[in-house]
């Protein structure tokens, strides 16, 4: 199965693409802002800093669009994210949250790039379910994700919606390899 | 034969999803059976889909978009859930749990639009419906104009299964007690927190609301340092209510064991409770944030410990605590005397006597005894009163005899005309403290109003702005009652829409747009979520659908003679233009290229 589509990153990269840029917008700044947060920034403070992650990504994401190593601008994005969170840690602006003062026991913090591939799969997964959301029609999505998600019963979910059981297989298979291709796509 | 060529990945996928043609499955099947190889790279690949599922459930439901089908809901009935859904419908994100109370339950959760870190507080018990949902929703509107930066604002409210909650500013920081537990603050350090508590209670007294609830559980200590007031009337029935006196009814034992400790006499007596509840009650937090110990005994039975509050007089914290003065003692005493009318009058009096005592000036808790008055001035210009002194000893030898004669009569004289002065200054601060209240509560109606109008709520509108005494209606106010003045009238006769109950132009419920009118007088068109609806001005009765699917009309005009509708889709990419009338038919559509 080869996919046509260009690559997120690859439409991105045309400047009127505004499309692109607002899909682009709505994956990235989630994601970069889960994790300024998660390394200790004040949610004010973490804005300013996605916005000029943002504003780099921008100047520089030409780099990528057909660069064929896989998870290369994640990783150049988790390390751009990062080292604007320490620039900003060690800067004068920032004022210690009481709780690093008091000492207080510090929780088992996982490394940075944990955090971040975690939190950018959350994102990918939740971003690619809400476009298939709006790609399906509503039956055959609310079966899919109470059958496949909330795990009902295969039995009862027929009976709401009015399905066989093989076409209910049929569409969370479909939907299943749906989700699999956008995140290929955007090259998770 | 096709059973003996392996099968690509795209195959197999294909053969999962059921797609291949009836003699072409049959042979995968068969083929799958014989080569182990192409087996196991099918329960791979199912495996790998799997796990994928998995990935996405672990997301936790509120992570999975769309409404619950009713089946769904019932067989998935875990408050928890439903809140999620309920929250990411208005929009947050429930992040984690952070205090579980009596009262109800904190999450962390993330403002989806902004990205913004709140704090949303669940009450344990839902509100009584009717009645009671009205009450909520207007006081959490008052609660919401209440911005000061010693208060944690409350931003947004609503109703979920699990109970009403409150979406306010998420404070990363400890409470009052465990902070001062760490940072072993100075007595002057206190003074100065408690200032700015005094601060942020004196703006809600200012509104004329009651915190009722106050204790170092309700104040968190911010990154900046500087203490936030939590839970702003939203611990007991609101707002101060005249003849109200269903709080803190002590009837359950135990049930204020966490709150009792920092409950006043009135309280206690289940006497109606004021601003000079709220001083008392920070009275108590002061005392016990400077000396370690409560005022009277708390730790007993729940009578004794009401008794105490009632009966038992404090000891001055000084007896406690070494580096506390005389002015301190007087402020927290006078707090905490049992009488309401001998406190502070309100926050706003006390933080004006810890400001006085952080400056060096005279208190009143203290009195306006001459010699102390003097005292405080003296210590304030120190070096000027060095070179009085000494004057006034020079002068002294000379003047011991005059002092003598001139004895008590005269310091009574003086003394008596000082009162007065002092009194007279006191009415006239207390007038201009009641005006300024009558022009904060002007603008906080204007501000309703102006949200009222905002939200079509013409009937609401007239109510906050009859509410403006007339003699402070400023031009603000004429523009806004013209403005409501002119819904009204726009608003078709007839019995079908009553302005004075909420309508503007109204279809109960969601309102889209603002409607607007063609020239002929005969139509109004008011924009919908996938259509736009042509009502007649007579009878407001939707005469015309005009289906903008699948989006919503940008902006829509009639033409000149209301013969015609143009709206734009909402890329404005394109404009349609539809005839009014008994035959409804799109005109033209034009597609500009911008």
């Amino acid at each position: 199965m080869e996919t046509t589509r260009f690559s997120l990153l690859a439409r991105v990269r045309d400047p009127d693409n505004s499309r692109a840029w607002s899909e682009f917008d709505r994956i990235y700044r989630p994601i970069l802002f889960r994790f300024v947060l998660a390394r200790g920034v004040r949610p004010g403070d973490a804005e300013d800093i996605v916005q000029r992650c943002m504003l780099t990504v921008a100047q520089r994401i030409g780099r990528f669009a057909y660069d064929p190593r896989r998870g290369r601008f994640r990783s150049w994005l988790a390390k751009l994210a990062e080292s604007r969170v320490r620039d900003f840690l060690r800067s004068a602006r920032h004022v210690p949250a009481v709780g690093e003062q008091l000492d207080r026991l510090p929780a088992p913090d996982p490394s940075p790039e944990t955090t971040f591939e975690r939190i950018w799969e959350e994102e990918h997964l939740r971003y690619c379910l809400e476009e298939l959301r709006s790609e399906l029609d509503a039956t055959s999505y609310e079966a899919f994700r109470d059958y496949a998600l909330l795990e009902r019963p295969a039995a009862e979910v027929c009976r709401d919606f009015g399905l066989q059981p093989a076409q209910l297989y049929k569409l969370k298979w479909r939907v299943t390899r749906a989700i699999a291709e956008k995140m290929k796509d955007l090259g998770c | 034969m096709l059973t003996s060529a392996c099968v690509s990945e795209a195959i197999l996928d294909q053969y999962h999803g059921d797609e291949l043609a009836e003699d072409r499955r049959e042979a995968v099947r068969r083929h799958l059976e014989v080569c182990s190889s192409c087996a196991a790279r099918s329960a791979e690949l199912v495996r790998r889909r799997e796990g994928l599922l998995g990935r996405v459930r672990a997301l936790g439901l509120h992570g999975v978009p769309g409404d619950l089908s009713p089946v769904a809901m019932a067989s998935r009935p875990s408050p928890r859930t439903e809140l999620a859904r309920t929250l990411a419908e208005a929009g947050y994100e429930l992040v984690r749990p952070i205090t579980r109370g009596g009262q109800g339950t904190i999450y962390e959760a993330i403002q989806i639009r902004t990205r913004r870190r709140v704090a949303i507080k669940v009450l344990a018990e839902t509100q009584d419906r009717t009645e009671g949902a009205r009450r909520f929703n207007r006081e959490v509107e008052i609660l919401a104009q209440l911005r000061h930066p010693n208060i944690v604002t409350v931003h947004d409210s609503g109703s979920s299964d699990a109970g009403d909650y409150f979406v306010m500013d998420f404070v990363d920081g400890p409470r009052l007690d465990a902070y001062c537990r760490a940072v072993q603050p100075t007595v002057r350090e206190i003074c100065t927190l408690f200032r700015s508590i005094c601060a942020g209670v004196a703006a809600a007294h200012m509104l004329g609301i009651v915190h009722r609830d106050l204790k170092p559980a309700n104040v968190l200590i911010d990154p900046e340092g500087q203490p936030r007031i939590l839970d702003f009337g939203l611990a007991r029935p609101t707002l101060a209510r005249p003849g109200d006196d269903s709080e803190l009814t002590i009837t359950q034992p135990g049930q204020f064991v966490g709150t009792l400790a920092w409950a006043s006499p009135e309280q206690a007596e289940s006497r109606p409770a004021d601003q000079r509840t709220d001083v008392y009650a920070l009275g108590v937090m002061l005392y016990h944030t400077l000396t370690g110990c409560f005022p009277y005994p708390v730790n007993g039975g729940t009578r004794e410990t009401l008794t105490n509050i009632c009966m038992k007089l404090p000891d001055a914290p000084s007896s406690l605590r070494r580096d506390i003065g005389r002015e301190l003692d007087a402020i927290v005493l006078k707090c905490l005397a049992k009488d309401p009318a001998r406190r502070y009058a309100d926050a706003r009096a006390l933080e004006q006597d810890l400001d006085a005592l952080l400056e060096d000036r005279p208190v009143s808790a203290r009195g306006e005894s001459f010699g102390y008055v003097l005292l405080k001035a003296m210590r304030r210009h120190r070096m000027a009163s060095a070179s009085l002194v000494a004057a006034l000893l020079s002068i002294c030898g000379f003047a011991v005899g005059a002092v003598l004669y001139s004895t008590r009569l005269a310091r009574e004289r003086h003394e008596a005309e000082v009162a007065r002065a002092l009194a007279q200054e006191q009415r006239a601060r207390a007038d201009q403290h009641a005006e300024e209240l009558r022009h904060t509560v002007y603008y906080q109606n204007i501000a309703l109003a102006q949200r009222a109008c905002d939200r079509y709520q013409a009937g609401q509108m007239r109510s906050f702005l009859d509410a403006c005494p007339p003699d402070l209606r400023g031009w603000e106010w004429y523009r806004l009652n013209w403005m409501q003045d002119t819904s009204i009238r726009r608003v078709a006769s007839g019995d079908l829409i009553d302005p004075y109950r909420d309508a503007w132009i109204h279809t109960r419920g969601a309102i889209h747009g603002h409607p607007i009118y063609s020239a002929d007088g005969r139509h109004y068109a008011l924009r919908q979520p996938e259509w736009i609806d042509i009502h007649s001005t007579e009878d407001g009765r939707v005469v015309q659908k005009i289906s903008t699917s699948p989006t919503i009309a940008h902006w829509y005009a009639f033409s000149r003679d209301g013969s015609e509708l143009a709206y734009s889709d909402f890329g404005a990419h394109t404009v349609h233009i539809v005839s009014i009338g008994t035959q409804p038919e799109v005109r033209a559509t034009l597609t500009h290229g911008f």
